[in-house]
């Protein structure tokens, strides 16, 4: 009896350890999506893994999650609501063009300067290509209404992939994008202008994120009004779609890069855009790809001491 | 024989309790959010307040509250304190650390804005050490270029609401 307790403990005391696996290390904080880092759980020793080419001491840290390596990385978007002559002039076909413009696969985001900053992200196989193009997109109108819940992002999302009018791709991130006159009920416009998380769907680790139209609250989500593409609802998205966009390519699941307070690489640079070309608030831009000027947030180089840039190997900006 | 089948129903005891616990492990849901401009800018303006306490600055103090700032309890009598009583108080014990966290700003107009926030801290008051949390909400009006608090309300937090502070948090599942 006493041998098959003794067993018995070293199966139980093995399981423990197992599930114990699956949560995040500790001493170090972890993001919660508020804006702060927590404890990550205690008794977990730090994963020895090492990112395939890049070194620490950045001022953000690997986890040992995955990034996402894809060359390029696919966009989906879902246009949520009514982006065809909604309340605001920026719930309109315009919008939905400049988006497409700012990940076209070729004279957008993808594989310029800015996201190739991106590169200096990797995995313990990989690091992120610093390419992104749009790969698809659907529409939806007020499936889920048009007070949104958390849970509702993720049922639309769910539902475009399950129809099939999006495919099912683990190397894709799905945007939900919606119009002025969707509220998002658990903070959009007080507390963030957009998220991205990630969730399993139909059985695949499916990223998504959610950016609302920034008309609904210029003050809270737009740097300015008056815009260089003369679409200020689009030129604010744009900056908060590749806010999410370089943390969802380095911080897929979640698991991967962040600094000891919690924030992810673009979380490190919000709102700040360095210098301009024209004066904030009078269409300034930071960013030119293809035929189109944007004001763009700038993001975290994990290198040369780490700072916020506005293209791979640029000078470092405090504002 | 007896103790050999009730060593299988033990173990497939433990083993279902152990899956069960399995499964309702929290997966890594969560999610990363972009913070507003406000909640930028007002965090930068808590901050600083909250460090010209920590240096007793009351030249950086004067900037951020308003001639007429006062603060507000729900202890009796309900009447609000003035700014003098307010600084007074906050100067006369060492501010050793801080942490503001669940930030969300209302924009009520372009001159009159609103924060709410959870502030933890650490005073040390008498040699001894007290670490305290608080829900605050403030009132900020634009004067000119610059921000200044008008009013502060101000709830002590205890039970659940301090086990966030604890580490036990209540990390957002993405099902809220």
């Amino acid at each position: 009896m006493r041998k098959l307790l003794l067993i018995l403990s070293f199966a139980v005391a093995c399981l423990s350890y197992g599930n114990a696996q699956t949560t995040r290390h500790a001493s170090h904080m972890v993001p919660t999506g508020k804006g702060w880092g927590v404890q990550a759980p205690e008794g977990m020793a730090p994963p020895n893994v090492q990112p395939r080419t890049v070194t620490t001491g950045n001022g953000i840290n690997y986890h040992g999650g995955p990034v996402m390596s894809g060359n390029p990385v696919n966009v989906y978007f879902i246009w949520y609501g009514n982006w065809i002559n909604g309340p605001k002039p920026s719930d309109s076909q315009a919008t939905v063009n400049l988006i497409n413009a700012l990940f076209g696969g070729s004279g957008g985001i993808g594989n310029s300067g800015y996201f190739k900053i991106n590169t200096t992200y990797g995995d313990s196989t990989q690091n992120v290509s610093g390419n992104i193009s749009v790969a698809g997109s659907t529409t939806d109108s007020y499936s889920q209404g048009k007070r949104l819940r958390d849970s509702g992002v993720k049922a639309v999302v769910s539902n475009a992939i399950s129809s099939g009018r999006l495919p099912n791709s683990t190397n894709g991130v799905y945007f939900v994008l919606t119009s002025s006159d969707v509220r998002e009920t658990s903070g959009f416009c007080s507390q963030y202008c957009g998220w991205h998380t990630h969730a399993t769907i139909l059985s695949s680790d499916i990223k998504y994120a959610f950016v609302g139209n920034p008309d609904r609250c210029p003050s809270a989500c737009e740097m300015q009004t008056v815009s260089p593409n003369g679409d200020s609802g689009a030129d604010g998205m744009a900056s908060i779609m590749a806010h999410e966009s370089e943390e969802a390519a380095t911080d897929p699941d979640l698991n991967a890069w962040y600094d000891t307070s919690g924030q992810e690489n673009a979380d490190k640079c919000a709102w700040k855009f360095g210098p301009t070309t024209g004066s904030i608030g009078n269409g300034a831009y930071n960013e030119t790809f293809g035929t189109h000027h944007w004001l763009i947030q700038m993001n975290w180089e994990n290198s040369r001491g780490g700072g916020c840039d506005q293209t791979l190997g640029g000078t470092f900006y405090n504002q | 024989m007896r103790t050999a089948a009730r060593g299988i129903v033990l173990l497939s005891s433990l083993l279902t309790i152990q899956f069960g616990l399995a499964q309702a492990a929290p997966k890594e849901t969560g999610r990363i959010v972009t913070k507003t401009r406000l909640v930028a800018m007002f965090s930068e303006l808590e901050t600083r307040w909250l460090q010209a306490v920590q240096q007793k600055d009351e030249t950086t103090l004067g900037r951020l509250v308003s001639e007429d700032f006062q603060v507000w309890t729900p202890q009796p009598p309900g009447a609000p304190i003035p700014r003098e009583d307010w600084q007074k108080q906050a100067l006369a014990h060492q501010l050793v650390s801080f942490r503001l966290r669940q930030m969300a700003v209302r924009s009520l107009s372009n001159q009159i804005s609103v924060a709410s926030f959870v502030l933890s801290d650490l005073i040390e008051q008498g040699g001894k050490p007290q670490s305290r949390d608080h829900f605050v909400v403030d009132v900020w009006k634009k004067d000119g270029e610059n921000w200044q608090c008008t009013d502060r309300y101000v709830w002590p937090l205890s039970g659940n609401a301090r086990r966030v502070r604890a580490g036990v948090d209540l990390r957002p599942s993405g099902k809220e």
